[in-house]
């Protein structure tokens, strides 16, 4: 996309349902309640909707959200796979659709009751990661899970292993990614983690889960959906917010990557996906990381932190574990991280709601709200198929 | 519905997913031999399994025997959740086999000796009725040295 396009879509609603353990709806339910959310934000109706996009991994098919939301017609929808990773692909998908005038209206969403209905932790083979049909996919996955990586946990803690090894980052340069997480959660009453802030030594004091990654490592595991309202520069002055455009958005797999087991590349910390994507949004948004006021940054596991500063221009290769020491990545610091409290603090949405974050950022209306941001960063999984946006106010 | 939180819950031995790509990588396994794919036309080595060469596009290729001997290029050890049927901990090498290839397995050993440039072999051990797999031990400085 060329830079012309910077202001051709924009986020003009944020809509979520509370986040928990245990949501006590169906899944169908926390979708139409987080859309209808956001469709009210963007001072929309359901009448307006003419797209739709979401992830290959989320249960609710287009056609029911149709159906249950009451919409008359939708005339585009698309899927990004497969969640985490393509935590911002929506953006991109929703974004064509409207420069192309397939759509003026694309609401994006995701809804999972992840904790209470299965859990993602619990690893391959359950039947939310596995299939018995053998798709070369899964024929891949069992090469692994046959000797017992079954778990996304493992799956990077290999990959994090070899980074530690040669950038020499240990779990305590690792831990400042959880307490700034978990401070900016303790401020924010939609967390999860809401006033429960944790210390270095908490950190380091965790069970190990698999290394070298330990429990606040980790990310949440919950039932919630949140959605948002993407609309072309035209609708645009029908909602009632600060646009916030939708400066570039990318997604890339390089490098003959396998997703989540990238082990066969001879550089495995390379992260050439993520340096591609990078790449891309700079080149289209004609942004630099110089210009980025914040990021939320795909905190899955929250040491991925560190090499994504790194590939995504903050620092250099090696860098990231100087970058997040000394509240660099607190409110207030150099470049504030995960502002709503990650999925390490607030939710685990797939990276939904760091976008919905980065949106209430740029409007000015963050729990923990930085000075007049211009530029926000959002980034999708590390160390597997991952996409990227740029998101900016007027 | 099951409680997801009880360990109990968690996960039974999923069955290997086996197409045409693969399954001479688990008749290996039955004959105690790891397998690798070499190119027909342009003589490149690739793991894991793929139809086609991926350096020259040929669909045709040998499968070559390893000895097994490699070096630890990264290793993970897992302490939660458990991973039937293996004990807890468990732990996951990849390794950099002198063929030239990489290729993962689980470890059996000490996992304190565990290593990045550690020198390891393979044997074999029957997972169950169906299933013969390798794993890697640690071999001493010495033996095995890479070539």
């Amino acid at each position: 996309m060329s830079v012309s396009h910077t202001k051709a879509a924009a986020i003009a609603g944020i809509g979520a349902t509370p986040f928990s353990r245990n949501s006590g709806c169906s899944e169908m339910s926390l979708a139409v309640q987080a859309i209808t959310a956001a469709l009210k934000d963007a001072g929309l109706s359901v009448d307006d909707v003419n797209g739709l996009c979401t992830f290959t991994s989320d249960n609710n098919a287009e056609y029911e959200i149709v159906r249950n939301l009451g919409i008359e017609q939708v005339d585009f929808w698309a899927r990004a796979h497969p969640g985490g990773g393509g935590a911002c692909a929506p953006l991109q998908l929703a974004k064509m659709a409207l420069i192309a005038g397939e759509a003026s209206v694309v609401v994006c969403y995701r809804a999972m009751n992840e904790y209470s209905q299965y859990r993602f932790g619990k690893g391959y083979g359950s039947a939310q990661w596995g299939t018995s049909f053998p798709t070369s996919d899964a024929a891949l996955k069992s090469l692994h899970s046959v000797h017992g990586l079954r778990t996304a946990a493992a799956m990077l803690g290999m990959t994090m292993q070899r980074y530690c090894h040669e950038t020499g980052a240990t779990s305590r340069d690792f831990a400042n990614v959880s307490v700034a997480a978990r401070k900016h959660a303790a401020t924010n009453p939609k967390a999860f983690f809401f006033k429960k802030p944790i210390s270095i030594e908490d950190h380091q004091n965790s069970k190990l889960i698999a290394e070298p990654f330990r429990l606040l490592d980790c990310c949440l595991e919950s039932d919630g959906g949140v959605a948002f309202v993407v609309v072309s520069a035209d609708r645009v002055s029908d909602t009632p917010h600060t646009p916030v455009w939708i400066s570039a958005a990318s997604q890339a797999v390089a490098g003959r990557m396998v997703p989540m087991t990238n082990y066969y590349v001879d550089d495995i910390t390379a992260f050439a996906e993520s340096t591609a994507v990078a790449e891309t949004l700079h080149r289209s948004s004609g942004l630099r990381p110089s210009d980025i006021d914040a990021a939320m940054v795909y905190d899955h596991f929250g040491p991925t932190v560190l090499p994504q500063l790194e590939r995504y221009g903050f620092c250099k290769r090696g860098e990231g574990k100087d970058f997040v020491c000394g509240g660099n990545i607190e409110v207030g610091g150099i470049l504030p991280v995960n502002t709503h409290g990650g999925q390490l603090g607030e939710a685990y949405m797939h990276g939904m709601n760091g976008i919905t974050e980065a949106v209430r950022q740029l409007r000015g209306c963050a729990i923990n709200q930085i000075e007049n941001p211009k530029n926000v960063l959002v980034t999708g999984a590390l160390g597997t198929t991952t996409s990227a946006a740029i998101l900016s106010g007027e | 519905m099951s409680d997801p939180a009880k360990p109990e819950a968690v996960l039974s031995f999923p069955k290997p997913s086996i197409n045409d790509d693969v399954a001479f990588l688990y008749e290996g396994f039955d004959h105690h031999e790891l397998l690798f794919q070499e190119c027909s036309t342009c003589n490149t080595r690739r793991f894991p399994p793929t139809p086609m060469c991926p350096n020259c596009g040929s669909l045709d290729w040998s499968a070559q025997k390893s000895e097994g001997l490699g070096s630890v290029h990264s290793y993970t050890v897992q302490h939660h959740p458990p991973i039937v049927p293996y004990p807890t901990p468990h732990a996951l090498l990849l390794v950099d086999m002198d063929e030239g290839f990489r290729f993962l397995a689980a470890y059996a050993g000490e996992m304190k000796a565990i290593s990045i440039g550690m020198r390891v072999s393979m044997k074999f051990v029957q997972l169950d009725d169906e299933l013969t797999l390798p794993v890697f031990e640690a071999i001493a400085n010495g033996e095995g040295s890479a070539r």
